[in-house]
């Protein structure tokens, strides 16, 4: 019994160590005899120059600074259109008025107020389990 | 007799150890690229092992060397920091810092003695791991055949297919080495095979990847020249000068260790700092360990592929990610914080999560932790704000904006163009559910194993990743939702929010290998090599995400710097004569000029200073130029900006990836008094004159 398992794992290990081995070769291969079409060639007719992608920020990617972590881009969610000064992330900022301030200022003093509460209930809940 | 031997041995390492730091800073004067490399590799190598000794912990070599590099570097990067903050980035400390560091070196008599390698004898193993070796090889050697000067959209535009299918396979058979192997060499192989996965921009961009590089190594320059830049800030200082002081002792062009800094240190760091972390800090079986640190390809490595300040950050995070599962000692805890500091004096985005990160794991107070986990970042952009002369933040509930929260999660390569193909659209669901199907495979196999004893992990182990992931998620909400940045472009505002959740998302990497070799160990091996094979495909996906695209369903990134941009900035300066200009262009011709001629004109104007070319990051300039493109090339834009700034002469230009480039410079043709082309006709400068 012990040889025949030993036989068997060794058959699946074989194969998989042949399966990875041709396909880096093959894949080799074929990567070195790519001739600059293919992938690239169709890959260039989705590009602006293939009419696509206009009427995003003038020439520029949107959510894009080449470099900066492009491909997390939320600037273009779906049915979203694009353009110059079309309202963005901040740029619809409504400033707050005053009373919205007054009131943020309110409900903060409210939780301050009621820490100390808290508090007590804590040091209550404590001296009861003494 | 043997202490005559060990007497000779420590006389010859003193020798080599001075000799090379005298050669090293020697040739800050000198200037030879040989003997820079030489000697600081040489001296690099003296202090590393001599760090290494130190051990009384009964530390594993690989364990040691880790810290050691780790305090070395954040040492050296936080004097230098605090030196130059302090007066500027002169010879003298440069000089004084090397050679503080070789007298503390010198007084470590004990080298570490690396054990000899045993190699595996199995022969179809070997034969795979050669492959692999010559397939990471294939891979970089299409890199630099194919590097370019032209204006590219994205490297993949230049590798077929294959180039996937090779890293698919080199990937599978990496993990069956790993996994069969009893050595350790599948290490090695793995610091290759990542060092391949996130190389390859750097290589194929020849003039330079990306925007923001640019202007970093600008600044770079200037402070390698002048020593210091003003004015002096702490936001960036660590890479700043890391890279600067780098150039200086080696004479290698600042270019060239700016661009590699950040994927040479990566992809040493990062493999090394999980294969630890998950063997003796989740204690898994070497063999384990070695298949399962594979995790760290997963995630697309866009921030490993070039050097920032915040990506320097990142992959000290991504490494002590892994670093902190050890049982560590003081001294490595010390080591740890070490890090972050310097970490905090290169980019606090991540420097201060970073430090929350390692105070919540060494057991500080978990809920005060927590809470400063959701404000600090917060309140680090109101400073920001305020300083920048912007409302802190916006007082409104930030539920109503909660959208925008939202957004940073969704599929944003949505479009109306054409009918995307499935396959497309399949591949990007990857890209869209990577992290959340992690999350949900830790998740549920910490749940499942609840029940199993030996599966489970301590409360101390995994509390600090969850506590430390929500608050910065909150954080990310508020910053979301509350926050204005003035000088970034409207449809970049999300970005300091994508950084952190990129960040966050490395916290469940330990947690998803972990739980991978717990439950397939149980498994045959047949079952174990399918699930490699998911692996592999996962990887491969990572791999294409790691770069920006050109597809379907991504249609418009951005394009690179190319020789063209170059060529014009230095024929647009022939032209102006001498007189003062202006220039409105794509942000990637200002970063031309930027390396070119670094941060050379100012002009003033009512009290305000305009970089003589425009940039999304820095005032109106580039909002103008957005203007002009949209109002159809239109004088009047321009001579507002002419008569208003009071230059001489303000040039447009327009490249052939404009769109509608050719309707666009037929008007400006017209508005414009007078135009050039670049020589392979791909760019049209236009001129106004004043």
């Amino acid at each position: 019994m012990a040889v025949q398992t030993r036989t068997k794992t060794a058959v699946s290990t074989k194969v998989i160590v042949g399966v990875a081995a041709a396909g880096i070769i093959i894949a080799a291969a074929a990567a070195g005899a790519f001739d600059g079409k293919g992938f690239s060639e169709r890959a260039r007719n989705f590009g602006p120059a293939a009419g696509y992608g206009q009427g995003y920020t003038p020439g520029y990617a949107p959510g894009y600074t080449p470099g900066y972590t492009p491909g997390y881009q939320p600037s273009t969610p779906a049915g979203y259109t694009p353009g110059y000064g079309t309202p963005g992330y901040g740029v619809t900022l409504v400033p707050a008025t005053p009373e919205q301030i007054r009131a943020q200022i309110m409900r903060l003093k409210e939780v301050w107020n009621r820490a100390p509460r808290i508090r007590k209930q804590k040091d209550y809940k404590e001296y009861q389990y003494k | 007799m043997q202490d005559d031997n060990n007497k000779v041995t420590n006389v010859r390492r003193s020798v080599v150890l001075w000799g090379s730091a005298f050669l090293f800073v020697a040739n800050i004067w000198i200037a030879s690229a040989v003997i820079g490399v030489v000697a600081g590799t040489a001296w690099a190598v003296s202090i590393l092992n001599a760090a290494a000794s130190q051990d009384r912990f009964g530390l594993s070599t690989l364990e040691r060397y880790l810290f050691a590099s780790l305090f070395l570097g954040s040492l050296i990067g936080l004097l230098l920091s605090i030196g130059y903050l302090l007066t500027s980035l002169s010879s003298f400390l440069i000089v004084t810092v090397v050679l503080l560091l070789t007298l503390a070196s010198s007084r470590s008599r004990s080298f570490v003695h690396m054990r000899a390698i045993s190699i595996d004898r199995s022969y179809l193993v070997n034969t795979l791991s050669l492959l692999v070796v010559l397939g990471d090889l294939m891979i970089l050697t299409l890199a630099v055949g194919t590097r370019t000067t032209e204006a590219l959209s994205s490297p993949w535009l230049m590798f077929g297919t294959p180039v996937f299918l090779l890293f698919g396979f080199i990937s599978l058979g990496l993990l069956v080495i790993a996994d069969q192997r009893r050595d350790d060499l599948s290490l090695v192989l793995t610091v290759i095979h990542f060092f391949t996965a996130i190389s390859i921009s750097a290589i194929v961009f020849e003039v330079g990847f990306g925007f923001d590089p640019f202007v970093h190594r600008a600044a770079e320059t200037e402070l390698v020249s002048l020593g210091s830049i003003e004015p002096k800030q702490l936001l960036y200082t660590g890479q700043y000068v890391l890279v600067s002081v780098i150039q200086k002792l080696t004479a290698l062009p600042l270019k060239v260790v700016d661009i590699w800094l950040v994927p040479v240190g990566a992809s040493v760091l990062v493999p090394l700092s999980a294969y630890m972390g998950l063997l003796r800090g989740f204690k898994l079986k070497k063999r384990e360990a070695r298949v399962w640190m594979h995790t760290i390809f997963l995630l697309p490595l866009m921030p490993l592929t070039f050097t920032v300040p915040f990506n320097i950050t990142f992959v000290l995070f991504f490494a002590v990610v892994f670093l902190l599962l050890l049982k560590l000692n003081k001294i490595q805890w010390g080591i740890l914080y070490l890090v972050s500091l310097f970490a905090i004096l290169t980019h606090p985005l991540l420097g201060v999560p970073l430090l929350l990160l390692i105070s919540m794991v060494h057991g500080w107070n978990r809920k005060l932790i927590a809470i400063a986990g959701i404000v600090a970042i917060p309140l680090m952009f109101v400073v920001h704000n305020l300083g920048a002369g912007v409302d802190g933040v916006a007082f409104i509930n930030p539920f109503v904006r909660v959208g925008l929260f939202l957004n940073l999660f969704i599929d944003p390569y949505q479009h109306g163009y054409f009918d995307i193909p499935q396959v497309w659209e399949a591949i990007y669901l990857y890209r869209t559910w990577i992290v959340w199907l992690l999350l949900g495979f830790a998740i549920s196999s910490s749940l499942l194993a609840a029940a199993k004893q030996p599966f489970r992990l301590s409360k101390n182990q995994v509390c600090p990743y969850v506590l430390i992931a929500a608050s910065l998620m909150i954080a990310v909400f508020l910053l979301s939702t509350m926050f204005v940045f003035k000088d970034i472009i409207w449809y970049e505002q999300a970005e300091f929010s994508l950084r952190l959740i990129q960040a966050i998302s490395l916290l469940v990497l330990p947690f998803v290998a972990y739980f991978g070799a717990m439950r397939s160990r149980a498994l045959s091996r047949s079952m174990r090599y399918l699930i490699f094979i998911v692996v592999a495909v996962v990887m491969t996906f990572a791999f294409y995400f790691s770069y920006p695209r050109l597809d379907p369903k991504s249609l418009t990134p951005g394009v690179s710097v190319s020789a063209v941009d170059v060529e014009i900035v230095h024929m647009i300066d022939q032209i102006a004569d001498g007189d003062e200009y202006i220039v409105l262009s794509s942000q990637m011709m200002s970063a031309a000029a930027l390396q070119e001629f670094g941060f050379r004109d100012y002009i003033e104007s009512d009290m305000q200073e305009y970089l003589w070319y425009a940039l999304p990051t820095g005032g109106v300039l580039y909002q103008e130029f957005l203007s002009y493109l949209n109002m159809d090339a239109d004088r009047d834009v321009i001579d507002q900006i002419g008569e208003g700034i009071g230059v001489l002469k303000v040039y447009t230009v327009i490249h052939h990836y404009t769109p509608d480039n050719s309707y666009l410079i037929e008007e400006a043709k017209v508005t414009a008094d007078s135009w050039y082309e670049s020589a392979n006709k791909s760019v049209v400068v236009f001129e106004y004159s004043y």
